[in-house]
């Protein structure tokens, strides 16, 4: 299928601002999300890079801001699958991303493209709450209270 | 040779009454449990284009939430893809913070794309998740939160309360009374403070 896409500029030594945000409330939000923000600057003075990222083996576009330069690409996962700890974040443009695909398709080994550039996001995990209720160690504690009374209760007036 | 041309006709007539281009449906929805002012609330935003070629020049605004009631935690509120391919779908995440508490109506966004190269621009909307009430930090923490002071300050009460009832109570004015009616008591009294 042959289209006229536009010719996606290339990016010469990329400087990234990057920022991160992941879920840390599993409480009031039912899903983990995770997102990169970031501000990309060309040597080359290039503007519209069209950019894509991978994550763990799952592809998403990344899209662009109203500004010049903003990036931003995000994903979601229930709660479970959303482990702690580092999720590296590899950014491709048109070129490397082609190449990625083409040694998806032919089952190479797909660790071998360079990213542009890549992010690594720290996930720390999301609060689901206390492991025990506190009302549950408060009515716990209050029967052990009670218990020592009765028995000093019994000893002292036996 | 005539079977040849009604084929070409019925092809270029095809052409014609099929809907061609780009469609893309969007959908906005949140992804929280509970609205919670001064807490994170995530919305999400996901377009798939069910149509036949892809959809260019993407672009996703989304001015419904004055900057006044709602800041912005991360992510951004008007965005753009170059292209969607056909039978694919992209999903958008921001996460906001909402400064007032109350009833909000949540309403659409909106998609502008062109169905073709060079064609004319489309707008649509996404769906909205409709009103919904943001619940007060205090309302909140009622229900939610895990009540530490309440539960410490009750069992060390009634620990005090017991240690009393065990000492003799010749000396003072009040009888000595029973130890679960004492912690009732002072139960009753913490929890009408909230």
């Amino acid at each position: 299928m042959t289209e006229n896409a536009k010719e996606g500029e290339s990016c010469s030594d990329p400087v990234i601002t990057p920022s991160a945000y992941t879920t840390s409330d599993a409480v009031i939000s039912s899903e983990s999300v995770f997102i990169v923000e970031l501000s990309l600057a060309c040597t080359n003075g290039a503007q519209s890079v069209a950019l894509y990222a991978d994550v763990n083996g799952r592809q998403f576009p990344v899209t662009r801001g109203q500004d010049v330069g903003k990036y931003q690409v995000s994903w979601s996962m229930p709660h479970k699958q959303a482990s702690s700890g580092t999720y590296q974040v590899k950014f491709f443009d048109e070129e490397s991303y082609s190449s990625l695909r083409k040694a998806q398709r032919n089952n190479e080994d797909s660790d071998s493209i360079q990213p542009l550039f890549s992010v690594n996001v720290d996930h720390r995990g999301a609060w689901n709450g206390p492991w025990v209720a506190t009302e549950v160690m408060a009515v716990l504690i209050g029967i052990l209270l009670y218990y020592l009374a009765f028995n000093a209760k019994s000893t002292i007036q036996a | 040779m005539r079977v040849l041309y009604v084929f070409a006709l019925l092809a270029l007539l095809g052409q014609g009454t099929g809907e061609e281009g780009a469609r893309l449906l969007a959908s906005k929805s949140l992804l929280n449990r509970y609205a919670v002012e001064g807490r994170d609330l995530t919305l999400q935003y996901n377009i798939y284009n069910v149509g036949t070629s892809a959809a260019l020049e993407v672009e996703l605004s989304d001015d419904s939430f004055p900057p006044e009631d709602f800041g912005i935690v991360s992510g951004m509120l008007n965005v753009k893809w170059d292209r969607i391919a056909p039978a694919s779908n992209v999903s958008h995440t921001v996460v906001l913070r909402p400064l007032k508490a109350g009833y909000f109506n949540f309403t659409s966004a909106s998609v502008s794309y062109l169905a073709q190269e060079g064609g004319h621009v489309v707008v649509g909307y996404t769906s909205a998740p409709g009103q919904g009430g943001i619940l007060a930090q205090r309302e909140f923490d009622r229900r939610f939160s895990p009540h530490y002071v309440n539960h410490s300050s009750f069992q060390t009460i009634g620990m005090v309360i017991v240690d009393f009832s065990q000492r003799p109570l010749t000396k003072l004015p009040v009888k000595s009374l029973d130890t679960t009616s004492f912690k009732g008591f002072s139960l009753f009294v913490l929890f009408s403070a909230l």
